[in-house]
């Protein structure tokens, strides 16, 4: 992959899709060193750290990109279109390989089985073997956004790593402002307990 | 890396806002990367849908060339279309012999013609119905009496004419003139060759090879025939004339109803 030059960085991901839809390859390379990571994360934290299944669903959502460049219509910011393109494919993962459904997602039982996991792992620090653990503070990060439910671990990855603002995170998941607010705090301050862990 | 991922997301609250120490520990704990052969497989996907749409774009580039080269076959598909209908529609044209036989004699009709034309033409002309429908029309009421009193065949009549003014004496050219008078009558059925000439075609349909193409075409061959003295063959094809249609009677000449009404 050849390094975006200094035009092509300057452009807008929408400008840089469309000009990739009438046949610039290299306006698809800059746009996808803009978001490979971000997406590519958003993935491998919904897949639990599996880096196998991240690549997959990596993979497949740049593919739907690349196949939709015709189609593309800059009616919203494409960070939005893109992560849009990525939880649908993440739901569908979900889907067929937990049977999990959306209804599912939001059940106060899963929150709670969520919340416990967070107290057994805050209530893990104090023992020795979390010493070297404390060491591995990302680790403990990661692990704690991993038991966080899925609908807000999916709002905070939206909010962190997609960069979307909580009226797209909310036209995106089909939720009102509040529910997406109330999804962050939840998850927000779990991973402060959990950072308060690393202290 | 993202240029949105570590800008600071907005806050959704004060519980919720990405403190330093949360961001900090966030970018620690999460920057990973897509393998590097990911990478390539996705911008090679990327590049050859590229690759993929230039080569449609040349194929529609090329497609007015095919065009072309099919509008080449196209006078050539022209002329196969009016060759195709010229052969339908000579397929549907009457042919000559569905033509009355009246309309080609009229086409073929001499002018003022020599002696030698006139003894030529009196057997064509014998064959018309034309007589036949003269005697319908009643003008030839009288003819059959008239051929009767003159009574003898065209050839023997013409053979008389010549024979006349080949023994010329002074009364030669008279008899002559005599002669190109007669045979000036016999195209219009004043000979009484024309009957016995309108017998045969007339016999023909009565035995049915060929058939009449109207009501007074059959009236006139049935005259004909009775003309000629053939009375069993105008019967028999007054009979026929009968199958063919219910008021055969009423198409008759005059002169034939009596006879007709005796046929059974």
């Amino acid at each position: 992959m050849q390094p975006p030059n200094a035009e092509q960085e300057q452009r807008t991901d929408e400008a840089l899709m469309r000009a990739y839809g009438q046949g610039d390859a290299r306006a698809f390379e800059t746009l996808y060193a803009r978001h490979k990571s971000a997406t590519y994360r958003y993935f491998l934290r919904h897949a639990g750290g599996n880096s196998a299944t991240a690549d997959e669903l990596h993979q497949d959502l740049w593919l739907r990109v690349i196949g939709a460049r015709e189609r593309y219509e800059a009616q919203a910011k494409f960070s939005t279109w893109l992560y849009t393109l990525a939880r649908h494919r993440m739901v569908d993962h979900w889907r067929s390989h937990h049977g999990v459904t959306l209804a599912s997602l939001e059940d106060e039982a899963t929150v709670a089985q969520a919340e416990e996991s967070v107290s057994a792992l805050r209530d893990g620090s104090d023992d020795p073997l979390y010493a070297t653990i404390d060491a591995q503070a990302r680790r403990r990060l990661v692990a704690a956004l991993a038991g966080v439910p899925q609908l807000q671990r999916d709002a905070f990855l939206l909010h962190i790593e997609g960069g979307l603002s909580l009226e797209e995170i909310a036209s995106l998941t089909a939720a009102s402002a509040e529910t997406v607010k109330s999804r962050l705090r939840y998850a927000y301050r779990r991973l402060r307990a959990a950072l308060e862990d690393l202290k | 890396m993202s240029n949105h991922d570590r800008e600071g997301p907005q806050s959704p609250g004060p519980d919720t806002a990405p403190d330093g120490s949360l961001a900090r520990a966030w970018q620690q704990a999460s920057d990973e990367q897509p393998p590097p052969e990911l990478d390539a497989a996705i911008i090679a996907a990327a590049r050859k849908s590229v690759q993929d749409r230039v080569a449609r774009l040349k194929t529609l580039h090329t497609s007015p060339r095919s065009w072309n080269r099919l509008m080449q076959w196209q006078p050539l598909a022209a002329a196969a279309a009016v060759a195709g209908l010229a052969f339908t529609l000579v397929q549907l044209l009457p042919r000559d012999r569905d033509i009355a036989p009246s309309i080609r004699m009229e086409e073929s009709a001499p002018g003022p013609a020599t002696a030698e034309d006139k003894q030529s033409a009196i057997a064509p002309a014998a064959t018309l119905p034309q007589a036949a429908e003269e005697e319908k029309r009643g003008t030839g009421a009288s003819t059959p009496s008239v051929t009767e009193a003159t009574a003898e065949a065209p050839s023997q009549a013409t053979a008389k004419a010549s024979d006349t003014a080949a023994t010329a004496d002074g009364t030669g050219e008279l008899h002559a003139t005599e002669a190109d008078q007669r045979e000036a009558l016999a195209p219009e059925m004043t000979s009484p060759a024309a009957p016995a000439a309108a017998a045969a075609p007339a016999r023909e349909r009565s035995s049915g090879n060929v058939a009449p193409t109207s009501a007074a075409d059959w009236a006139a061959s049935i005259a004909a025939l009775y003309a000629s003295g053939d009375t069993t063959g105008a019967a028999d094809a007054l009979r026929a004339f009968r199958a063919a249609g219910p008021h055969a009677d009423t198409y008759l000449p005059d002169s034939l109803r009596e006879w007709a009404r005796t046929i059974k």
